[in-house]
Protein backbone atom coordinates (compact mmCIF):
# COMPACT_ATOMS: atom_id res chain seq x y z
CA UNK A 1 0.00 0.00 0.00
CA UNK A 2 0.42 3.53 -0.67
CA UNK A 3 0.40 6.93 -0.81
CA UNK A 4 1.84 10.81 -1.19
CA UNK A 5 4.90 11.20 1.45
CA UNK A 6 5.85 14.66 2.65
CA UNK A 7 2.59 15.97 3.87
CA UNK A 8 2.60 18.22 7.02
CA UNK A 9 0.12 17.86 8.96
CA UNK A 10 -1.60 21.61 9.91
CA UNK A 11 -2.53 22.77 13.20
CA UNK A 12 -5.84 21.56 13.85
CA UNK A 13 -6.26 24.65 15.76
CA UNK A 14 -5.55 27.31 13.73
CA UNK A 15 -6.22 25.96 10.20
CA UNK A 16 -9.16 26.90 8.45
CA UNK A 17 -11.33 24.44 7.06
CA UNK A 18 -10.27 24.68 3.59
CA UNK A 19 -6.85 24.16 4.77
CA UNK A 20 -8.03 21.44 6.90
CA UNK A 21 -9.72 20.17 3.55
CA UNK A 22 -6.96 20.09 1.52
CA UNK A 23 -4.90 18.26 3.64
CA UNK A 24 -7.37 15.40 4.36
CA UNK A 25 -8.56 14.48 0.54
CA UNK A 26 -5.90 16.72 -1.89
CA UNK A 27 -3.09 14.91 -3.27
CA UNK A 28 -0.69 14.70 -6.13
CA UNK A 29 -1.79 12.55 -8.77
CA UNK A 30 1.45 13.28 -11.53
CA UNK A 31 1.83 11.23 -14.54
CA UNK A 32 5.89 10.99 -14.18
CA UNK A 33 7.49 10.93 -10.69
CA UNK A 34 5.33 10.73 -7.26
CA UNK A 35 7.20 10.39 -3.98
CA UNK A 36 5.17 7.86 -1.49
CA UNK A 37 5.02 6.63 1.81
CA UNK A 38 5.12 2.76 0.96
CA UNK A 39 4.18 -0.51 3.85
CA UNK A 40 5.44 -3.45 3.04
CA UNK A 41 2.49 -5.48 4.13
CA UNK A 42 3.66 -8.81 2.88
CA UNK A 43 7.50 -8.47 3.87
CA UNK A 44 9.00 -6.41 6.78
CA UNK A 45 5.79 -4.65 7.88
CA UNK A 46 8.25 -1.95 7.55
CA UNK A 47 7.64 2.26 6.48
CA UNK A 48 9.40 3.51 4.09
CA UNK A 49 9.28 6.58 1.33
CA UNK A 50 9.61 5.84 -2.51
CA UNK A 51 10.37 8.00 -5.49
CA UNK A 52 8.43 5.95 -8.22
CA UNK A 53 7.42 6.66 -12.25
CA UNK A 54 3.86 6.35 -12.32
CA UNK A 55 3.65 4.95 -16.20
CA UNK A 56 6.54 2.83 -16.29
CA UNK A 57 6.61 1.71 -12.16
CA UNK A 58 10.92 2.18 -12.00
CA UNK A 59 12.04 2.92 -8.45
CA UNK A 60 13.69 5.67 -8.82
CA UNK A 61 14.91 6.23 -4.96
CA UNK A 62 14.43 4.70 -1.63
CA UNK A 63 15.01 6.26 1.22
CA UNK A 64 13.61 6.80 5.18
CA UNK A 65 10.41 8.52 6.40
CA UNK A 66 12.11 11.09 8.29
CA UNK A 67 14.84 12.27 4.73
CA UNK A 68 13.65 14.79 2.92
CA UNK A 69 12.85 13.82 -0.98
CA UNK A 70 15.88 13.33 -3.41
CA UNK A 71 16.82 15.41 -6.15
CA UNK A 72 16.47 13.31 -9.15
CA UNK A 73 17.29 13.82 -12.88
CA UNK A 74 13.90 15.11 -15.27
CA UNK A 75 12.13 15.73 -11.77
CA UNK A 76 11.42 16.01 -8.37
CA UNK A 77 8.64 16.19 -6.05
CA UNK A 78 7.01 19.33 -7.94
CA UNK A 79 4.51 17.78 -9.57
CA UNK B 1 -28.28 3.20 -42.64
CA UNK B 2 -31.22 1.75 -40.20
CA UNK B 3 -30.09 -1.18 -38.56
CA UNK B 4 -32.62 -3.73 -39.33
CA UNK B 5 -33.99 -7.48 -40.37
CA UNK B 6 -34.73 -6.22 -44.09
CA UNK B 7 -31.62 -4.40 -44.71
CA UNK B 8 -29.42 -7.41 -43.16
CA UNK B 9 -30.99 -9.40 -45.57
CA UNK B 10 -30.62 -7.26 -48.39
CA UNK B 11 -26.95 -6.92 -47.65
CA UNK B 12 -26.73 -10.44 -46.85
CA UNK B 13 -27.38 -11.30 -50.70
CA UNK B 14 -24.91 -8.80 -51.49
CA UNK B 15 -22.43 -10.92 -49.88
CA UNK B 16 -22.28 -7.65 -46.77
CA UNK B 17 -19.77 -6.24 -48.98
CA UNK B 18 -21.93 -3.16 -49.07
CA UNK B 19 -22.50 -1.69 -45.53
CA UNK B 20 -21.58 1.84 -45.20
CA UNK B 21 -19.01 2.80 -42.30
CA UNK B 22 -20.48 3.38 -39.21
CA UNK B 23 -19.24 7.02 -38.87
CA UNK B 24 -16.70 8.82 -40.59
CA UNK B 25 -12.79 9.77 -39.81
CA UNK B 26 -12.74 12.91 -40.15
CA UNK B 27 -10.09 15.99 -40.17
CA UNK B 28 -10.61 18.53 -37.01
CA UNK B 29 -12.71 21.91 -38.66
CA UNK B 30 -10.94 24.73 -37.13
CA UNK B 31 -13.96 25.85 -34.36
CA UNK B 32 -16.70 23.81 -32.58
CA UNK B 33 -19.35 24.89 -30.34
CA UNK B 34 -18.50 22.22 -28.24
CA UNK B 35 -15.45 20.03 -27.99
CA UNK B 36 -15.69 16.88 -25.54
CA UNK B 37 -11.98 15.46 -24.68
CA UNK B 38 -12.46 11.80 -24.23
CA UNK B 39 -13.56 9.61 -27.24
CA UNK B 40 -15.03 6.80 -24.58
CA UNK B 41 -18.69 5.75 -24.02
CA UNK B 42 -19.35 9.13 -21.06
CA UNK B 43 -17.67 11.39 -23.87
CA UNK B 44 -19.66 9.92 -27.19
CA UNK B 45 -22.90 9.60 -25.18
CA UNK B 46 -22.37 13.24 -24.24
CA UNK B 47 -22.01 14.19 -27.53
CA UNK B 48 -25.17 12.39 -28.42
CA UNK B 49 -27.11 13.98 -25.93
CA UNK B 50 -25.43 17.34 -26.78
CA UNK B 51 -27.42 17.03 -30.19
CA UNK B 52 -30.32 14.74 -29.50
CA UNK B 53 -31.62 16.42 -26.66
CA UNK B 54 -30.55 20.05 -26.83
CA UNK B 55 -29.78 20.73 -30.57
CA UNK B 56 -25.98 21.39 -30.39
CA UNK B 57 -24.52 19.31 -33.46
CA UNK B 58 -21.07 21.57 -34.05
CA UNK B 59 -19.26 19.31 -31.84
CA UNK B 60 -16.03 17.38 -32.22
CA UNK B 61 -15.11 14.45 -29.70
CA UNK B 62 -11.80 14.10 -29.80
CA UNK B 63 -9.85 10.99 -28.90
CA UNK B 64 -5.68 10.35 -28.01
CA UNK B 65 -6.13 6.86 -29.12
CA UNK B 66 -8.85 4.40 -30.72
CA UNK B 67 -12.92 5.09 -29.74
CA UNK B 68 -13.30 3.03 -26.21
CA UNK B 69 -10.08 1.50 -26.06
CA UNK B 70 -9.51 2.74 -22.53
CA UNK B 71 -11.70 2.01 -19.36
CA UNK B 72 -15.08 1.08 -21.69
CA UNK B 73 -12.97 -1.53 -22.92
CA UNK B 74 -11.41 -2.82 -19.97
CA UNK B 75 -14.56 -2.98 -17.72
CA UNK B 76 -15.80 -6.21 -16.41
CA UNK B 77 -19.59 -4.76 -18.02
CA UNK B 78 -21.49 -4.33 -14.96
CA UNK B 79 -24.89 -2.19 -14.83
CA UNK B 80 -26.96 -1.82 -11.66
CA UNK B 81 -28.79 1.18 -9.61
CA UNK B 82 -28.53 -0.59 -6.16
CA UNK B 83 -26.78 2.86 -4.24
CA UNK B 84 -27.40 3.46 -0.83
CA UNK B 85 -27.47 7.39 -1.21
CA UNK B 86 -29.75 9.30 -2.70
CA UNK B 87 -27.94 11.38 -5.24
CA UNK B 88 -25.77 7.80 -6.54
CA UNK B 89 -29.23 6.47 -6.36
CA UNK B 90 -31.02 9.08 -8.64
CA UNK B 91 -28.46 9.20 -11.01
CA UNK B 92 -27.47 5.71 -11.60
CA UNK B 93 -30.67 4.78 -11.82
CA UNK B 94 -31.75 7.61 -14.98
CA UNK B 95 -28.57 5.73 -16.47
CA UNK B 96 -29.91 2.13 -16.12
CA UNK B 97 -33.25 3.21 -17.29
CA UNK B 98 -31.67 4.65 -19.94
CA UNK B 99 -30.09 1.35 -20.18
CA UNK B 100 -33.39 -0.35 -20.74
CA UNK B 101 -34.11 0.85 -24.01
CA UNK B 102 -30.78 2.02 -25.32
CA UNK B 103 -30.78 -0.71 -28.14
CA UNK B 104 -33.94 0.88 -29.42
CA UNK B 105 -33.20 4.37 -29.33
CA UNK B 106 -29.49 4.54 -30.61
CA UNK B 107 -30.50 1.15 -33.42
CA UNK B 108 -27.67 -0.25 -32.34
CA UNK B 109 -27.77 -3.63 -30.20
CA UNK B 110 -25.74 -3.23 -26.85
CA UNK B 111 -27.25 -6.46 -25.25
CA UNK B 112 -28.03 -4.96 -22.22
CA UNK B 113 -29.23 -8.13 -20.68
CA UNK B 114 -31.48 -7.66 -17.23
CA UNK B 115 -30.04 -10.93 -15.73
CA UNK B 116 -29.51 -9.78 -11.87
CA UNK B 117 -26.95 -8.68 -10.19
CA UNK B 118 -26.35 -10.51 -6.22
CA UNK B 119 -24.28 -8.69 -3.64
CA UNK B 120 -23.00 -11.06 -1.22
CA UNK B 121 -22.59 -10.63 2.46
CA UNK B 122 -19.97 -13.00 4.67
CA UNK B 123 -19.90 -10.85 7.77
CA UNK B 124 -22.63 -9.53 10.41
CA UNK B 125 -21.91 -6.20 9.26
CA UNK B 126 -22.30 -6.85 5.35
CA UNK B 127 -25.84 -8.16 5.92
CA UNK B 128 -26.80 -5.28 7.96
CA UNK B 129 -25.30 -3.48 5.42
CA UNK B 130 -27.27 -4.59 2.54
CA UNK B 131 -30.48 -4.64 4.69
CA UNK B 132 -29.92 -0.50 5.04
CA UNK B 133 -29.15 -0.33 1.66
CA UNK B 134 -31.76 -2.34 0.34
CA UNK B 135 -34.56 0.01 2.52
CA UNK B 136 -32.58 3.06 1.29
CA UNK B 137 -32.91 1.58 -2.57
CA UNK B 138 -36.79 0.87 -1.99
CA UNK B 139 -37.63 4.46 -0.23
CA UNK B 140 -35.90 5.65 -4.09
CA UNK B 141 -38.33 3.29 -6.25
CA UNK B 142 -35.46 1.22 -6.70
CA UNK B 143 -35.87 -2.80 -6.75
CA UNK B 144 -33.43 -4.53 -4.03
CA UNK B 145 -34.68 -7.82 -2.25
CA UNK B 146 -32.52 -10.02 0.40
CA UNK B 147 -31.66 -13.37 -0.24
CA UNK B 148 -31.10 -16.03 1.42
CA UNK B 149 -27.82 -18.31 0.82
CA UNK B 150 -30.39 -21.70 -0.23
CA UNK B 151 -31.85 -18.88 -2.77
CA UNK B 152 -28.72 -17.89 -4.06
CA UNK B 153 -27.62 -21.79 -4.31
CA UNK B 154 -30.88 -22.03 -6.13
CA UNK B 155 -29.96 -18.63 -8.79
CA UNK B 156 -26.60 -19.81 -8.95
CA UNK B 157 -25.89 -23.73 -8.27
CA UNK B 158 -21.97 -22.62 -8.51
CA UNK B 159 -21.70 -21.07 -5.66
CA UNK B 160 -20.31 -22.86 -2.08
CA UNK B 161 -22.47 -21.68 0.93
CA UNK B 162 -20.95 -24.28 3.57
CA UNK B 163 -20.45 -22.18 6.41
CA UNK B 164 -17.14 -23.61 6.99
CA UNK B 165 -15.16 -21.27 4.45
CA UNK B 166 -12.77 -18.38 5.38
CA UNK B 167 -15.90 -15.64 4.45
CA UNK B 168 -19.27 -17.57 4.09
CA UNK B 169 -21.88 -16.77 2.32
CA UNK B 170 -24.49 -15.76 5.13
CA UNK B 171 -26.69 -13.62 2.61
CA UNK B 172 -27.05 -11.46 -0.06
CA UNK B 173 -29.43 -8.91 -1.98
CA UNK B 174 -30.62 -8.72 -5.55
CA UNK B 175 -30.96 -5.98 -7.87
CA UNK B 176 -33.25 -8.14 -10.79
CA UNK B 177 -33.07 -5.30 -12.82
CA UNK B 178 -29.88 -5.16 -13.26
CA UNK B 179 -27.26 -6.76 -15.53
CA UNK B 180 -24.82 -6.30 -17.88
CA UNK B 181 -24.71 -5.12 -21.55
CA UNK B 182 -21.78 -5.45 -24.03
CA UNK B 183 -18.95 -2.46 -23.28
CA UNK B 184 -17.93 -1.74 -26.84
CA UNK B 185 -21.29 -2.17 -28.58
CA UNK B 186 -22.72 1.16 -25.96
CA UNK B 187 -19.43 3.03 -27.60
CA UNK B 188 -20.02 2.39 -30.87
CA UNK B 189 -23.37 3.01 -30.79
CA UNK B 190 -23.50 6.07 -29.13
CA UNK B 191 -20.77 6.90 -32.25
CA UNK B 192 -22.55 5.72 -35.04
CA UNK B 193 -25.80 8.12 -33.92
CA UNK B 194 -23.63 11.21 -32.60
CA UNK B 195 -22.24 10.92 -36.32
CA UNK B 196 -25.75 10.57 -38.00
CA UNK B 197 -26.09 14.12 -35.98
CA UNK B 198 -23.00 15.16 -37.85
CA UNK B 199 -20.75 15.38 -34.49
CA UNK B 200 -17.08 14.90 -36.04
CA UNK B 201 -15.31 11.69 -33.90
CA UNK B 202 -11.55 12.51 -34.20
CA UNK B 203 -9.56 9.45 -33.08
CA UNK B 204 -5.34 9.20 -32.89
CA UNK B 205 -5.76 13.33 -31.52
CA UNK B 206 -4.45 13.88 -28.05
CA UNK B 207 -4.97 16.79 -26.18
CA UNK B 208 -2.19 18.92 -25.33
CA UNK B 209 -3.24 21.74 -23.65
CA UNK B 210 -6.17 23.74 -22.87
CA UNK B 211 -6.35 27.56 -24.41
CA UNK B 212 -7.42 30.26 -21.59
CA UNK B 213 -8.21 33.89 -22.03
CA UNK B 214 -9.49 36.24 -19.42
CA UNK B 215 -10.64 33.49 -17.23
CA UNK B 216 -12.77 31.65 -20.52
CA UNK B 217 -11.89 28.71 -22.61
CA UNK B 218 -11.07 29.71 -26.40
CA UNK B 219 -9.82 26.18 -27.55
CA UNK B 220 -7.46 23.53 -27.23
CA UNK B 221 -3.77 22.18 -28.35
CA UNK B 222 -3.70 19.17 -29.54
CA UNK B 223 -1.27 16.46 -31.23
CA UNK B 224 -3.55 17.25 -34.68
CA UNK B 225 -3.24 21.55 -34.30
CA UNK B 226 -5.25 24.05 -32.27
CA UNK B 227 -8.92 23.96 -32.19
CA UNK B 228 -11.62 26.57 -31.25
CA UNK B 229 -14.01 26.11 -29.19
CA UNK B 230 -16.60 27.89 -27.31
CA UNK B 231 -17.00 25.27 -24.97
CA UNK B 232 -15.01 22.61 -23.98
CA UNK B 233 -15.89 19.05 -21.53
CA UNK B 234 -13.65 16.77 -20.60
CA UNK B 235 -14.40 13.14 -19.22
CA UNK B 236 -11.23 11.16 -19.56
CA UNK B 237 -11.45 8.69 -16.29
CA UNK B 238 -7.72 8.09 -15.27
CA UNK B 239 -6.26 11.36 -16.92
CA UNK B 240 -8.41 14.09 -15.34
CA UNK B 241 -5.76 15.25 -12.93
CA UNK B 242 -3.73 15.50 -16.51
CA UNK B 243 -6.06 17.53 -18.57
CA UNK B 244 -7.31 19.67 -14.73
CA UNK B 245 -3.53 20.76 -14.15
CA UNK B 246 -3.68 21.68 -18.59
CA UNK B 247 -6.61 24.48 -17.31
CA UNK B 248 -5.53 24.96 -13.82
CA UNK B 249 -7.63 22.73 -11.49
CA UNK B 250 -6.43 20.90 -8.79
CA UNK B 251 -8.97 17.36 -8.67
CA UNK B 252 -9.78 15.45 -5.46
CA UNK B 253 -9.00 12.08 -7.34
CA UNK B 254 -6.34 9.95 -7.52
CA UNK B 255 -5.50 7.45 -10.42
CA UNK B 256 -5.07 3.91 -10.33
CA UNK B 257 -5.09 0.90 -11.95
CA UNK B 258 -8.23 -1.54 -11.89
CA UNK B 259 -7.60 -4.62 -13.09
CA UNK B 260 -10.27 -7.53 -14.61
CA UNK B 261 -9.28 -11.18 -16.20
CA UNK B 262 -11.56 -13.80 -18.10
CA UNK B 263 -11.19 -17.48 -18.11
CA UNK B 264 -11.20 -20.01 -21.03
CA UNK B 265 -14.81 -20.38 -22.46
CA UNK B 266 -16.93 -22.91 -20.51
CA UNK B 267 -20.31 -24.35 -21.39
CA UNK B 268 -23.07 -21.91 -19.75
CA UNK B 269 -22.81 -22.34 -16.02
CA UNK B 270 -24.10 -18.78 -14.48
CA UNK B 271 -27.10 -16.33 -15.74
CA UNK B 272 -26.91 -13.89 -13.28
CA UNK B 273 -23.80 -11.00 -11.78
CA UNK B 274 -22.03 -11.58 -8.36
CA UNK B 275 -20.33 -9.31 -6.60
CA UNK B 276 -18.47 -9.83 -3.53
CA UNK B 277 -17.05 -6.28 -2.26
CA UNK B 278 -15.60 -8.12 0.90
CA UNK B 279 -13.30 -9.72 -0.78
CA UNK B 280 -12.96 -8.41 -4.14
CA UNK B 281 -14.78 -11.37 -6.56
CA UNK B 282 -17.08 -9.95 -9.01
CA UNK B 283 -18.32 -12.71 -11.66
CA UNK B 284 -20.42 -13.48 -14.91
CA UNK B 285 -20.55 -15.19 -17.70
CA UNK B 286 -20.35 -13.46 -21.01
CA UNK B 287 -22.46 -15.31 -24.13
CA UNK B 288 -18.80 -16.26 -25.30
CA UNK B 289 -18.50 -18.47 -22.27
CA UNK B 290 -15.77 -16.95 -20.70
CA UNK B 291 -15.97 -16.35 -16.92
CA UNK B 292 -15.20 -12.34 -16.75
CA UNK B 293 -13.76 -11.51 -13.24
CA UNK B 294 -12.87 -8.32 -11.31
CA UNK B 295 -10.64 -7.48 -8.62
CA UNK B 296 -10.23 -4.79 -6.47
CA UNK B 297 -8.15 -0.98 -7.40
CA UNK B 298 -3.68 -1.79 -6.96
CA UNK B 299 -2.59 0.00 -3.29
CA UNK B 300 -0.75 2.65 -5.23
CA UNK B 301 -0.99 5.69 -8.17
CA UNK B 302 -0.27 4.33 -11.84
CA UNK B 303 -1.01 5.50 -14.99
CA UNK B 304 0.34 2.08 -16.61
CA UNK B 305 -3.16 0.26 -17.75
CA UNK B 306 -1.72 -2.74 -15.83
CA UNK B 307 -1.58 -4.41 -12.32
CA UNK B 308 0.37 -6.26 -10.09
CA UNK B 309 0.03 -10.00 -9.87
CA UNK B 310 -0.69 -10.27 -6.16
CA UNK B 311 -3.95 -8.35 -6.59
CA UNK B 312 -5.06 -11.50 -9.29
CA UNK B 313 -3.86 -14.13 -7.13
CA UNK B 314 -5.74 -12.49 -4.10
CA UNK B 315 -8.87 -12.16 -6.44
CA UNK B 316 -8.59 -15.64 -7.31
CA UNK B 317 -7.94 -17.21 -3.74
CA UNK B 318 -11.38 -15.82 -2.93
CA UNK B 319 -12.71 -17.02 -6.41
CA UNK B 320 -11.50 -20.39 -6.26
CA UNK B 321 -13.16 -21.07 -2.58
CA UNK B 322 -16.54 -19.42 -3.25
CA UNK B 323 -17.13 -21.28 -7.21
CA UNK B 324 -14.65 -24.25 -6.52
CA UNK B 325 -15.89 -25.17 -10.60
CA UNK B 326 -13.11 -22.93 -11.66
CA UNK B 327 -10.20 -24.12 -9.85
CA UNK B 328 -9.16 -25.68 -13.14
CA UNK B 329 -9.84 -23.29 -15.47
CA UNK B 330 -7.05 -21.38 -17.28
CA UNK B 331 -6.93 -17.68 -17.34
CA UNK B 332 -6.77 -16.48 -20.64
CA UNK B 333 -5.78 -12.57 -20.16
CA UNK B 334 -5.79 -10.39 -17.51
CA UNK B 335 -5.71 -6.77 -18.10
CA UNK B 336 -5.56 -3.34 -16.42
CA UNK B 337 -7.28 0.20 -16.97
CA UNK B 338 -6.36 3.24 -15.00
CA UNK B 339 -9.36 4.92 -12.95
CA UNK B 340 -9.77 8.13 -11.30
CA UNK B 341 -10.48 7.71 -7.59
CA UNK B 342 -12.57 10.29 -5.24
CA UNK B 343 -12.27 10.09 -1.32
CA UNK B 344 -16.09 9.69 -1.61
CA UNK B 345 -16.30 7.34 -4.57
CA UNK B 346 -18.80 9.86 -5.88
CA UNK B 347 -18.34 11.12 -9.44
CA UNK B 348 -18.21 15.21 -10.10
CA UNK B 349 -20.06 16.90 -12.91
CA UNK B 350 -19.57 19.88 -12.61
CA UNK B 351 -18.67 23.83 -14.32
CA UNK B 352 -15.04 24.52 -13.11
CA UNK B 353 -13.45 28.35 -12.24
CA UNK B 354 -12.62 28.38 -15.77
CA UNK B 355 -15.60 29.76 -17.89
CA UNK B 356 -16.89 27.35 -20.48
CA UNK B 357 -14.73 24.29 -19.32
CA UNK B 358 -16.45 21.60 -17.79
CA UNK B 359 -15.03 18.71 -16.04
CA UNK B 360 -16.82 14.74 -15.60
CA UNK B 361 -15.09 12.77 -13.38
CA UNK B 362 -14.16 11.08 -10.09
CA UNK B 363 -16.17 7.58 -11.21
CA UNK B 364 -13.29 5.60 -10.06
CA UNK B 365 -14.10 1.69 -10.38
CA UNK B 366 -17.75 2.21 -11.37
CA UNK B 367 -18.05 4.27 -14.27
CA UNK B 368 -19.24 1.77 -17.25
CA UNK B 369 -23.07 1.35 -15.57
CA UNK B 370 -22.91 5.19 -15.55
CA UNK B 371 -22.25 5.86 -18.99
CA UNK B 372 -25.69 6.57 -20.37
CA UNK B 373 -26.85 8.63 -17.10
CA UNK B 374 -23.28 10.50 -17.27
CA UNK B 375 -23.72 11.72 -21.25
CA UNK B 376 -26.98 12.98 -20.61
CA UNK B 377 -26.01 14.58 -17.15
CA UNK B 378 -23.11 16.21 -18.66
CA UNK B 379 -24.35 17.35 -21.89
CA UNK B 380 -26.90 19.09 -19.87
CA UNK B 381 -24.70 21.03 -17.88
CA UNK B 382 -22.72 22.04 -20.39
CA UNK B 383 -25.53 23.07 -23.39
CA UNK B 384 -27.75 24.93 -20.01
CA UNK B 385 -24.18 26.27 -18.34
CA UNK B 386 -25.57 24.71 -14.81
CA UNK B 387 -25.49 21.34 -13.48
CA UNK B 388 -28.40 19.33 -13.86
CA UNK B 389 -30.14 18.48 -10.09
CA UNK B 390 -28.89 14.32 -10.76
CA UNK B 391 -25.37 16.11 -11.09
Amino acid sequence: MAAQAHIARPDPHTASDKEWGEYLFMRKNPKGVHFERWFHANGCRKWFHMARHTVSHEILAIYGITEPAPKLDGGEGTS
Amino acid sequence: MKYSIFNLLRQARDYHKNWPQAWRSPDPKPEYDVIIIGGGGHGLATAYYLAKEHGITNVAVLEKGWLGGGNTGRNTTIVRSNYLWDQSANLYDKSLQLFEGLSQDLNYNVMFSARGVINLAHNEHDLKELARRGHACRLNGIDYELVSPQQIKEIAPIINISPSIRYPVLGGAMQRRAGNARHDAVAWGYARRADEYGIDIIQNCEVTGIDIADGKVTGVQTTRGAIKAKKVGAVVAGHASVIGQMAGLKLPVESHALQAMVTEPIKPVLDTVLMSNTVHVYISQSDKGELVLGAGIDGYNSYGQRGGIDVIEHQLEGLVELYPIVKRLRIMRTWGGIVDICPDASPIISKTPVDGFFMNCGWGTGGFKATPGSGWAFAHTIAQDRPHKLN
